[in-house]
């Protein structure tokens, strides 16, 4: 399977999984495509480990493979916001059982990152930089954490977060700037040997 | 000892001013560098997306043979079907053996039928055609 294949955007992910409950084997795949990553990417934030991070979101798409048939075209959820409300649950449970999850926290992350970029060196400076954010991000509360990935990496809006996080938008605000001026204070120290502050050196 | 900072000798194109701008450039970084999940995944969860819908198109479990009569017995013309042949049954039973039907009748209510299968305990015929007594 490609992960780049070519996907009808205009087509909302609702609309998709009705195809899919009507037996689109297209939409199996669109789907797949757009949906896993994102479940993948969430729950390796929250639990730090690639294998768990599979299983987890496995598990989290199969139960929206299941429920496509009573899924409410018209309802108020999009199936995007109902999975990684299912991710983070299930994630809670995983990390309740086995509490060594998720403190290092992207830890096996940085063995798998493309090699991309114009250099080697700046690949190296970015995975750095990505591994000084994890630490700090590992350091954070669990509720300002989940806001500030959910929100930042995530690209989820406040109102999804909300959703997800079955808490209200005041309340995701407030974990939002409580966890930026946290993550801010941490890696305000590590810019300059990260890099950032070269121009101002010269 | 002074550890010195690592810039690889890059020139950075990020002046960060504020502590946002600073976490800004972090995520920014985290963002482009966005761990994708393997292939191998990806063909696991197409794999089970394929197989539960398959079983959504699934004809429904095949019935035996008995449960599809007793089914076809109480719904539809089956049922229409089968009323209709116990009323010509019934018709037929009353109309063309009604002498016999008497006649057994008379038969049955003198306790002939029953004594004959010796459904009755010992001496109950006796007290039932009163010969003692």
């Amino acid at each position: 399977m490609t992960q780049h294949a070519p996907q009808d955007t205009t087509i909302s992910d609702t609309v998709w999984l009705v195809r899919f409950a009507n037996g689109d084997p297209e939409a199996a795949r669109v789907l797949t495509i757009r949906l896993a990553p994102r479940a993948y990417g969430l729950a390796h934030r929250m639990l730090g480990d690639r294998a768990e991070a599979e299983d987890i979101a496995q598990e989290a798409m199969l139960r929206l493979w299941q429920l496509a048939p009573k899924w409410q075209q018209d309802g108020p959820a999009q199936p995007a916001t109902w999975l990684l409300r299912v991710v983070r649950n299930l994630c809670i449970d995983r990390l309740r059982r086995m509490p060594a999850l998720g403190i290092a926290a992207g830890s096996d992350a940085l063995d798998t990152l493309p090699n991309q970029g114009p250099s080697a060196e700046m690949v190296l400076v970015r995975k750095d930089r990505a591994l000084a954010l994890d630490e700090a991000l590992a350091k954070l509360p669990d509720r300002q954490r989940e806001a500030i990935v959910l929100r930042h990496l995530e690209g989820c809006g406040n109102a999804e977060i909300a959703e997800i996080m079955d808490i209200s938008i005041e309340a995701v605000e407030s974990l939002l700037a409580r966890g930026k001026r946290g993550l801010g204070a941490q890696l305000a120290s590590r810019a300059p040997e990260l890099g950032f502050e070269d121009d101002r050196e010269t | 000892m002074q550890v010195a900072h690592r810039n690889w000798g890059l020139k950075m194109t990020e002046k960060p001013k504020t502590e946002e701008q600073v976490l800004e450039n972090f995520l920014a970084t985290e963002r482009d560098m966005r761990i994708q999940p393997s292939d191998d995944f990806l063909a696991r969860v197409e794999a089970d997306a394929l197989r539960v819908q398959r079983s959504f198109r699934a004809p429904p479990k095949a019935r035996t043979a008995a449960a599809r009569g007793l089914n076809f017995g109480w719904s539809g013309w089956g049922r229409f079907a089968g009323l209709t042949a116990c009323l010509v049954v019934g018709v037929s039973l009353g109309s063309g053996f009604s002498g016999q039907i008497g006649a057994f009748g008379d038969y049955y209510l003198s306790g002939g039928a029953v004594a004959s299968e010796g459904l009755f305990p010992t001496g109950i015929e006796t007290l039932l055609t009163g010969e003692e007594g």
